[in-house]
């Protein structure tokens, strides 16, 4: 082996290093300048100085069970829906706290509560966040220890997902009308129909990430609506334990906020996407639904069930 | 220890470092104890396996060379070929085959009790045992001289860029390299690291992120829509071959990083316009395999058309068994097999009716690549279901889409990032035919700014779960 040949590798290899390490820096930061110019929910969030509004969190069934532009129409404050795929109670604490750290407090907060039952992979497909909102952070270095070095060694990592994809997407055009557009298959619903009992749960951590979202809506005098979205008849057929869960939620919250169950609120199929979700079908009436109940009133009191 | 794990980003830098400190048969002994290593810390207790099977055939190879008594060297052909068989079998197919008799006996009206043993299939061993079998062949054939060094032969089969998943890589072609102590070549090294390197964005970048939609569609079709089945199918064709030519590219690539020569295994197989042309470009160190060692035993092409066609659905019946122990896979050969004999049965007739139509070379080429791609997707739904009722209800979704629409499709964006990623594959691959890559590796600056951009798109689109390679199944 020639010592020169080895030498000439190992200038290749560091050269490649340098220049990898500077293109990750230079576009990294591109990227993290453009994140909060997009209109996608977070960016949104993120840019700060939004008013007193109806704002809602919660995973996939509250971005579709929670159809904003419809709700809109009824609410006498702007809506910001800030739900995602996958977010949990933990996760949605977290942005909550970074939402009141840069915007008016809203006047009406409401949290889809099945999202008590997810994990935290979220937390990770909002790396592009981290930067820049310090509960995400801070519950970042709790959890997820080895992204969180991982995108301070390599920036462009922190972009690596769906939701920089989504940010990029929505760059010119708001995403709050993001919602199922489909209609449930007739093998899904019979396979809901023939599916075995369910329990639902709760992780003990999104409990408590519920104690202490109630708890600071309390203090900061927003209006909190508990929500449980529709699902599928077939699929909520099978679950053995409804009151026992919306109780455990309800006593979670602190006991003292209502939980509005709509679980078997709609009995239409074409109203749904799949089990767990409602479709633009079903999520039209049912925001008509929510403001004939009252759900959307901001002076009205929140009474225990 | 997979190529995309933490554990072998340690490995390799120590390897190579203690690799290039030291010569001769220190540098064997490492790199033999390395690869038994690299095995090991996948299970160690299947150790024994490897070392018994390397053993066997050495010896073996070592008897047959000058015995001149062709019955005494059948017979020890035989012992090599049975004992490598029935390991291979035992391990693989023991549970399939005991299924499929009792199945067999099942439908004659009698219920044989069920047997079940708890058998680890070890990683490797349909790569490792072919290489071993091919020596012995080679030997026995008279085409290669048996290797005096047990150290060398053992370093051969076990050598840990190609011991789990390939490429099956001939002692003829490896032993020689072992002889003498690689001169390190930084042109070459070069090379095999911005192979391994595109390998590496081949598995995470691409293959990984195709997965979730394909894996999900394959698991329950009947809860998917035509479209999403549909996709699925074309993106687990891309899907397979983003992991598998991703793993022997990592492999090639270190390998050359070491010094050492292992061949082509992957030649841009979707870009093929026959069925033949297909399997000289997909797995090629497999597909060679099967033809030098089954194909021409049996008698290739030499014995008339009835049985060249025999001998080529058997050869293909009997790959598609290597991969796995199911009929999925068998039905799967039996695809490719049929491809094969319907291209020798018309071809002529075809050819002779395009030239007839005057029809444009590059139109013929475009239309036949597109057949054989899709001809070679559908077989893929076999070799991927997990049943054959799972690939009829794929293929039974598929057929009853009502309408293209991508409406249902679940998560564009990752569907639009896999298509994206899918065509970029498709652009740099067609490049590289067109001769794009020549200029390119002329120029160090454009090849650093590449090898750069391509470690950009692994932290950008990477997907870092340590999914396995689809192969090491196999």
């Amino acid at each position: 082996m020639g010592r020169g040949a080895l030498q000439a590798a190992l200038l290749r290899l560091a050269l490649l290093a340098v220049c990898a390490l500077v293109g990750d820096r230079l576009l990294g930061a591109a990227l993290e300048a453009a994140l909060p110019h997009s209109q996608f929910r977070f960016s949104v969030a993120e840019r700060g100085g939004l008013p007193p509004n109806l704002l809602m969190l919660g995973n996939s069934r509250a971005v579709n069970g929670l159809y904003a532009p419809e709700l809109a129409r009824w609410s006498p404050v702007p809506v910001l829906n800030l739900a995602y795929n996958g977010m949990s109670t933990l996760v949605a604490e977290a942005v909550l706290r970074d939402y009141l750290a840069r915007n008016a407090a809203p006047k009406l907060l409401v949290l889809e509560v099945s999202n008590v039952q997810d994990p935290h992979q979220l937390l990770d497909g909002l790396m592009c966040y981290w930067s820049a909102s310090q509960a995400l952070a801070q519950l970042a270095d709790a959890r997820s220890a080895a992204n969180r070095r991982a995108v301070r060694w390599f920036h462009l990592y922190a972009f690596n997902g769906e939701v920089p994809l989504r940010a990029l997407y929505f760059a010119r055009r708001s995403d709050q009308d993001w919602i199922n557009r489909y209609r449930i298959s007739d093998a899904l619903v019979e396979e809901a129909r023939a599916g075995p009992d369910i329990e639902l749960s709760a992780k003990p951590e999104n409990l408590e990430a519920l104690a202490r979202i109630a708890a600071l809506a309390r203090e900061r005098g927003i209006a909190l609506r508990l929500i449980v979205a529709p699902y599928l008849p077939e699929y909520a057929a099978h679950v053995r334990n409804w009151d026992a869960w919306i109780e455990r939620l309800r006593a979670a919250a602190g006991g003292e906020e209502r939980v509005w169950d709509y679980s078997r609120a709609v009995r239409e199929t074409a109203h749904f996407a799949d089990r767990l979700h409602l479709n633009e079908v079903g999520g039209v009436p049912f925001a008509a639904r929510l403001a004939a109940d009252g759900f959307l009133a901001i002076d009205a009191p929140s009474a225990a069930q | 220890m997979l190529f995309n794990s933490l554990a072998f980003l340690v490995f390799f830098p120590t390897f190579f470092a203690a690799y290039l400190a030291t010569r001769g048969r220190v540098r064997l002994w490492l790199t033999l104890f390395a690869s038994y290593f690299f095995y090991a810390w996948w299970n160690w207790r299947l150790l024994p396996l490897l070392w018994f099977q390397t053993g066997l055939d050495f010896f073996v190879a070592r008897r047959l060379y000058g015995m001149t008594d062709l019955h005494a060297r059948r017979r020890l052909l035989a012992l090599s070929m049975g004992t490598n068989l029935s390991l291979l079998g035992f391990f693989k197919y023991f549970h399939f085959g005991i299924e499929s008799a009792r199945a067999a006996l099942h439908a004659l009206g009698i219920d044989a009790p069920d047997v079940t043993l708890a058998i680890v299939l070890p990683v490797g061993i349909s790569f490792y045992t072919f290489q071993s079998m091919s020596y012995v062949i080679d030997v026995y054939r008279g085409e290669i001289e048996p290797e005096p060094s047990l150290l060398r032969f053992a370093t051969a089969v076990a050598l840990f860029v190609h011991l789990v998943a390939g490429p099956i890589v001939r002692a003829r072609h490896l032993l020689p390299q072992l002889r003498s102590d690689r001169v390190f070549d930084a042109e070459v090294a070069t090379a095999g690291f911005e192979q391994a390197l595109w390998g590496f964005f081949k598995k995470v970048a691409i293959a990984d992120s195709l997965a979730p939609l394909v894996d999900p569609q394959f698991a329950a079709p009947t809860l998917h829509d035509g479209v999403s089945l549909l996709l699925a199918v074309y993106l687990y064709a891309f899907q397979i071959y983003c992991d598998f030519s991703g793993y022997t590219d990592i492999a090639l690539g270190l390998a050359k990083v070491l010094g050492y020569d292992l061949g082509v295994n992957f030649d841009r197989p979707y870009f093929a316009t026959r069925f033949s042309d297909f399997w000289r470009r997909w797995h090629i160190s497999l597909s060679s395999w099967l033809r030098d060692y089954l194909y021409i035993s049996l008698g290739g092409s030499r014995r008339g058309v009835a049985r060249t066609y025999a001998n080529l659905l058997l050869t293909m019946l009997i790959g598609g068994l290597w991969h796995g122990a199911s009929w999925t896979f068998v039905a799967w050969g039996g695809l490719h097999g049929l491809s094969l004999v319907s291209e020798r049965a018309f071809r002529p007739a075809l050819s002779r009716a395009v030239a007839a139509l005057r029809v444009p070379r590059w139109a013929v080429d475009l239309a036949a690549g597109i057949a054989v791609f899709h001809a070679v997707s559908f077989a893929w739904i076999f070799f991927r279901a997990q049943s054959f009722s799972a690939a009829a209800a794929m293929i039974r979704g598929i057929a009853n889409a009502g309408s293209l629409s991508f409406a249902p499709v679940q998560n564009k964006f990752l569907a639009v990032k896999a298509l994206a990623l899918v065509a970029l594959l498709v652009g740099v691959e067609a490049g590289s035919l067109r001769g794009l890559a020549a200029p390119l590796r002329a120029r160090p600056a454009l090849r650093l700014a590449s090898a750069a951009l391509v470690l950009w798109g692994i932290a950008l689109l990477g997907t870092f779960s340590g999914a396995n390679f689809i192969y090491f199944q196999f």
